[in-house]
């Protein structure tokens, strides 16, 4: 019985050891001296033609998409205005039960959301709004701004600073929009904003695409039992493509713009907007047999005179996903991966200039992982605000003197030698 | 009953310590690792006094003749260290299995036996915090710092008993073996700097030859001899040969005496590390090593037809690898028992070793507590 107790406890010892065993490898005391096997040398090197592209991409975001619609006046360095479409418009309406065709108005608004952070006026800002339907294509500047005319005024309203708030609404005359809905096919408004002061004023609504909700109201009755009817956003045309036809259910339009190219400099921000696109072209040494630790795209900022050149400006450096096989640096640059992903974002005041570092190590550890046939090795450098954010920032191009140009600051390690004591 | 109770007690709470007991390794891990001494667990108990004599322990090819008949044993083992340098500590812990053979009888007087065990285990891992500057940025990481791995000693051995008290034995030796190392460093600053991560593989490939000889002059005493001549070793990394040295030569001596159910053995041994030489870096230069052990094995009170042991042993050794420059010491005293189990056709074996590694000149103290078991199997 007891040499049986004994195997017993024996057995059991030996079970629960290996049951509750588990490594525990990791100490952390008597490095470095009792660890002299880790010796990590990591090396510099500062790559002066690295660049195989960098250029001054324009048509971002694409008409329609931006998040925000700027509505300035800022003397001769910007006159932007936005334009909204409401094609689908409530045309009856119920009293007591029955259903009306809508004969009289009364209380025609428009109710647009502001982005506070846009607004810049020191007086008195009068906010017009233009009748801007026409039958042909008005997407274009040079057929959507001569549409803001006296004879098609069809509202506004003159705000004083403090009721410049979150949410605008901006009385219709009456008689235009009953025009509109009983009058001939299509009956739609497209409405087209406008700002005036007698100083630099500015306001930036924000768009469907921003989160916005713009609607168009109006009372089809005196009768205090029928409620006044609400119209959102939507566009019906163009009929033959439905992304663009969403997209164009508000858009930007910028009739006059100081900062419109950068030259041979790198531009990122701006009305109408810019982006830089870089593309590298890194020795492969480097990316695919090292291990990178640190990499830092330096750009010498040039001190830039745009409109809100004192506001900062935040730039996302983001990672292209373009195909190597596509050449079209204009479609490259808007495949992007999300902001923020691989490399920080950074904040850059205009007027200022001198050398700006971006720290994108995890762009080139992304790329040392698809390797150098999929995707392009580029980046694109954009405004936080882009499409609706008048500030710019320049940065010298590969074709600036040899001292200006980008460079890329790596830092990185060969191979560690740790196999063999 | 209450013997078996207390023992019990005993096995549960040393099981409970090495789980929750936690070592370091780097002291007694330097250079290519640390050699657990290819003892079985009754040696181990004895503070290997009993290599020389030890069927189980893959020392002496002679001693297989002892066995007389088939078996096979398989042998575990926790280790828990603890390391005190600079005002630190930390502890890590290991598991292995160190040992295993197999034997089977030839004729009435000959025995052959296969064995894998453990030469050199490189096992550990370091996590340190540090600063670096890089374009004068001043960045913390962490790096981690991993081995797993050993170089191993296959050994196909025989034995013959020329007389009744002279067995004579041979053996042919294999050392291959893997070690697979992994670095990680992470930077605080993820977003600018990149973690670096790395890995290797080295493999090893050697061979051996070992003699030995039992000889029991007396009903009471028997005297073991036994050497191997290390034969070349390869280093490679990755599939490419890097270095090429010998494996590492031994000899050693040991004497047993048995008495009425008492064994008390004593054993030296010489291991000729230093013809490792060359096979890593000046880092990891090898230096021969002595290893003494002494160690009782006592008939303790009686449990139904069976008798219970009770062991102890004192060890003291030079460790193949410097740290830091400096010789590592280890002393060891250890304790055990074992029990058979299935009417005598399986044997359970257990022992525990406290250890202590030092390096003169070097700030660092290393502890461990190491536990194992072995079973045998004789149908």
């Amino acid at each position: 019985m007891r040499n049986r107790l004994w195997a017993m406890a024996l057995l059991t010892g030996l079970v629960s050891t290996i049951v509750a065993c588990r490594e525990d490898l990791n100490g952390t005391a008597g490095c470095p001296a009792l660890c002299p096997e880790q010796n990590i040398v990591a090396r510099d090197t500062m790559l002066q033609t690295f660049v195989a592209v960098d250029t001054t991409v324009l048509g971002y975001p694409a008409i329609g998409t931006e998040s925000g619609l700027l509505v300035a006046s800022r003397g001769d360095t910007l006159d932007a205005r936005a334009v909204m479409r409401f094609d689908t418009l409530a045309q009856r309406f119920t009293r007591g039960g029955v259903d009306s065709a809508i004969y009289a108005l009364d209380s025609s608004t428009v109710t647009v959301t502001l982005d506070t952070t846009g607004t810049k006026a020191t007086q008195p800002v009068t906010v017009e709004v233009y009748d801007v339907d026409t039958a042909v294509v008005d997407t274009a500047t040079g057929a959507g701004i001569p549409l803001f005319r006296p004879e098609r005024l069809i509202g506004g309203k003159t705000y004083a600073l403090t009721e410049l708030k979150d949410t605008l609404r901006i009385p219709l005359q009456n008689a235009k929009v009953l025009a509109k809905l009983r009058g001939d096919a299509p009956r739609r408004l497209r409405l087209g904003f406008k700002v005036q002061s007698s100083a630099s004023a500015q306001i930036r609504i924000i768009s469907r695409e921003g989160g916005g909700a713009p609607t168009v109201s109006y009372d089809p009755s005196p009768d205090t039992a029928v409620k006044a009817l609400v119209n959102s956003e939507a566009s019906l045309t163009p009929t033959d493509n439905p992304t663009l036809r969403s997209d164009l259910t508000d858009y930007q339009l910028v009739a006059a713009s100081r900062s419109t190219s950068a030259g041979n400099l790198l531009g990122v921000g701006g009305l109408p907007a810019q982006r830089t696109y870089l593309r590298f072209d890194i020795p492969s040494r480097l990316i695919d047999s090292s291990t990178v630790l640190r990499a830092t795209l330096l750009l010498t900022q040039v001190s830039a005179s745009s409109v809100d050149a004192s506001d900062s400006l935040t730039i996302y450096p983001q990672v292209v996903r373009a195909a190597v096989s596509l050449t079209d640096v204009g479609r490259s640059a808007g495949i992007l991966n999300p902001a923020k992903l691989e490399i920080d974002s950074l904040r850059l005041l205009p007027t200022q200039s001198g050398e700006r570092a971006i720290e994108m190590v995890g762009a080139l550890r992304e790329w040392k992982v698809i390797g150098s046939t999929a995707l392009q090795r580029a980046i694109v450098l954009r405004s936080s605000k882009e499409g609706s954010s008048a500030g710019a920032v320049l940065f010298y191009s590969s074709e600036a003197a040899p001292a200006l140009r980008p460079r890329l600051r790596i830092t990185y390690v060969n191979q560690v030698d740790f196999g063999v004591p | 009953m209450r013997p078996s109770f207390i023992c019990f007690a005993a096995v549960c709470a040393t099981v409970v310590l090495s789980s929750h007991a936690m070592a370091q390794g780097t002291l007694s891990s330097q250079g290519f690792g640390y050699p657990p001494g290819q003892l079985s667990v009754f040696s181990r108990a004895l503070g290997g006094g009993t290599a020389e004599t030890d069927a189980f322990s893959p020392i002496n090819p002679a001693a297989l003749g002892i066995l007389r008949r088939g078996g096979i044993y398989l042998q575990t083992e926790q280790e828990n260290r603890s390391i005190e340098a600079g005002g630190s500590s930390s502890s890590t812990r290991a598991f292995r299995f160190p040992l295993f053979f197999a034997g089977m009888p030839v004729g009435s007087r000959g025995m052959l036996g296969v064995s894998f065990s453990t030469v050199l285990d490189r096992t550990w891992g370091t996590e340190s915090r540090d600063i670096q500057v890089i374009d004068n940025d001043s960045v913390a990481f962490t790096e981690r710092f991993r081995s797993e791995g050993a170089l191993n000693d296959v050994r196909l051995a025989g034995s013959w008993a020329l007389r009744d008290n002279i067995i004579v034995g041979a053996g042919v030796h294999l050392f291959p073996g893997e070690n697979r190392l992994t670095i990680s460093r992470e930077y605080d600053d993820s977003l600018s700097f990149a973690p670096l991560r790395d890995s290797a593989n080295v493999n090893y490939f050697g061979s051996g030859v070992s003699g030995g000889v039992l000889w029991r002059p007396i009903r009471t005493v028997t005297i073991g001899a036994s050497g191997r001549l290390g034969g070349k070793l390869k280093l490679r990394e990755s599939d490419t040969l890097r270095t090429t040295a010998d494996a590492p030569s031994r000899w050693g001596v040991g004497v047993r005496y048995d008495e009425a159910g008492t064994t008390v053995a004593f054993r030296a041994d010489r291991t000729l590390w230093s013809k490792m030489g060359g096979l890593g870096s000046t880092r990891a230069t090898p230096q021969d090593a002595w290893d003494f052990g002494l160690g009782a094995d006592l008939l303790g009170p009686s449990i139904g037809d069976s008798h219970l042991s009770l062991r102890a042993g004192a060890r003291r050794r030079t460790l193949p690898f410097l740290a830091d420059g400096e010789s590592v010491r280890e002393t060891a005293f250890s304790f055990g028992t074992g029990a058979p189990l299935a009417r005598g056709r399986a044997t359970l074996d257990f022992f525990g070793e406290y250890a202590t590694r030092k390096a003169s000149g070097v700030d660092a103290t290393e502890h461990s507590w190491t536990f194992g078991f072995g079973l045998t199997v004789r149908p």
